[in-house]
């Protein structure tokens, strides 16, 4: 599913963010990625989500080298993957209906069907009496579902989480945990990226560490994805 | 269905492009259909100019005695001579007639000593000899003289052609200038909404669906501009061509312009938007070229 081998990153001219990455992700897996502030968590997600390609060493989506294909074919392998970004990254111009299904119109599948599969998933994260209002009009946690919603609309093979329990309670964040490990049970591959130790602890998955850019694998007891 | 019910995820609203964009495309289909129309009247001026200037002569005979018998050599020398296709005597009449619009309608009534005119057609490419004509026409009506306006032609003709190259410059600075603007409305959209472009970019979106959003908007503006510019053009060349028509006179074409030109200038408020949808399209197939 994933596979980083010898990978290093810098932007532009800056210094070496991450240096010699090597794990393999295994279909239907979840793993923790955590790491202290600036240790290239943001970075790797970047990688995994094709904002950016390596400087050195090769990135594998779906068996798929990301920076020898062609750029043409990169939407295509991202519209695979779910992205639930730290900040959200909603339009604030649209009400949830639309930021949600926002993927589905990128990649033309919003058809007669799509907006009652929409407001489907927005009852199933709780927010079905919020389905017309505008980010500015919901709380932070409300905002964090929504942002998880149009992250797996598309039925990502693939999901990625920025801190998606940063700025929630601990009953919502216990609560998304739970709506992250269905996703998971429902076969999608997930990387939960967090600083939030009590949460790995809690939650059994293998944890992927960064430290100053280069990266540890903590199976857990009963892990299942890392090789 | 969401299709219908989503607008554009870039909101374009706000953007102050919104504001100078239609202003700056009116001006150029305004100044470009302007110049257009001038290139074009010149252009037919040119070639009317050109037509008289190849194809006829006018003989005058001054006043004086024995005119009517000078009058009558001139004429009889000009019919014997081979290359012209058709002589014509004006009446005394039809002199005073070109002198009217100097005197008024009392040219006809004042008694001057007049000239007399002969109008004298060349057959097209006959290469008639206007030296050895003078030569002959001296020897049999002693003071006539022929003008074959080329003098003066010829100087109108070069000043013409320069103001159509003039005309033509304005309308290439004008085009640029406003395909510049374009470029710098599209990047400052580019730069404003760089948030937006960047996340529709990552859940997958390709770059003609992004570009196209930018396209839409700059079509919109355009044909905003489009629409002003042409009632501009409108409101301005009305009493122009309206004016224009009191210029007829004898020997005098009004200034105008054919159907097929008007067609001509209506295309560029079409050609505007089009060029406008062009630019914004490379620019920003360019810009977004650069994200991985």
């Amino acid at each position: 599913m994933v596979v980083f081998e010898n990978v290093a990153m810098r932007y532009e001219q800056g210094p070496v963010v991450l240096r010699d990455v090597n794990f393999h992700l295994r279909e239907g897996s979840f793993h923790f990625l955590t790491g202290l502030s600036g240790a290239g968590k943001s970075s790797l997600l970047s990688l995994l989500y094709l904002a950016q390609l390596p400087t050195s060493g090769r990135v594998k989506l779906f068996g798929q080298d990301v920076a020898s294909m062609p750029r043409t074919e990169r939407p295509a392998l991202r519209r695979k993957i779910g992205v639930v970004f730290q900040d959200f990254r909603l339009l604030d111009h649209l009400t949830a209906v639309e930021n949600v299904a926002l993927p589905l119109r990128v990649s033309g599948n919003d058809g007669p069907e799509a907006e009652t599969h929409v407001r489907e998933l927005l009852a199933w994260v709780g927010l079905a009496d919020h389905v017309d209002a505008r980010p500015r009009e919901l709380s932070g946690g409300q905002q964090q579902r929504i942002a998880i919603a149009r992250a797996v609309i598309n039925r990502p093979l693939l999901l990625l989480a920025d801190e998606p329990t940063g700025n929630v309670d601990d009953t919502t964040a216990a609560r998304l945990m739970y709506l992250f490990e269905e996703l998971n049970k429902m076969g999608t591959t997930v990387v939960l990226a967090t600083h939030a130790e009590l949460l790995i602890r809690r939650f059994d998955h293998p944890v992927l560490r960064l430290e100053a850019g280069t990266l540890a694998v903590d199976p857990a007891p009963r892990a299942r994805g890392v090789a | 269905m969401i299709r219908r019910r989503v607008p554009v995820e870039l909101p374009f609203s706000g953007d102050p492009s919104t504001r100078f964009l239609p202003g700056v495309i009116a001006l150029m289909v305004f100044l470009t259909a302007l110049a257009l129309a001038g290139t074009m009247l010149l252009e037919r001026a040119v070639a009317d100019w050109r037509q008289s200037l190849t194809t006829r002569v006018t003989v005058e005979v001054p006043p004086g005695p024995k005119l009517d018998e000078r009058l009558a050599a001139a004429e009889a020398m000009l019919r014997a001579t081979p290359g012209l296709l058709q002589v014509r005597l004006l009446t005394e009449d039809e002199v005073a007639e070109l002198l009217r619009p100097w005197l008024g309608d009392a040219a006809q009534r004042l008694d001057l000593p007049l000239p007399r005119l002969i109008d004298a057609t060349l057959v097209a490419g006959g290469g008639l000899d206007l030296a050895g004509l003078r030569r002959r026409l001296e020897a049999a009506s002693p003071g006539a003289a022929i003008d074959d306006h080329r003098d003066w032609l010829s100087g109108l003709v070069v000043l013409a052609r320069g103001l159509e190259w003039l005309s033509v410059a304005v309308i290439v600075l004008v085009g640029a200038s406003a395909m510049a603007a374009i470029v710098f409305v599209v990047r400052s959209g580019l730069a404003i909404h760089r948030g937006v472009v960047e996340f529709l970019h990552l859940i997958g979106a390709q770059d003609g669906y992004i570009g196209r959003q930018f396209e839409r908007q700059i079509l919109r503006l355009g044909l905003r501009g489009a629409g002003l510019g042409l009632a501009g053009v409108v409101i301005v060349a009305a009493p122009v061509a309206f004016l224009a028509q009191a210029l007829e006179g004898p020997g005098v074409r009004a200034p105008g312009l054919e159907a097929w030109h008007l067609a001509v200038i209506g295309l560029v408020p079409l050609a505007a938007v089009l060029a406008a949808g062009v630019t914004a399209r490379l620019t920003v197939r360019r810009a977004l070229a650069r994200l991985p």
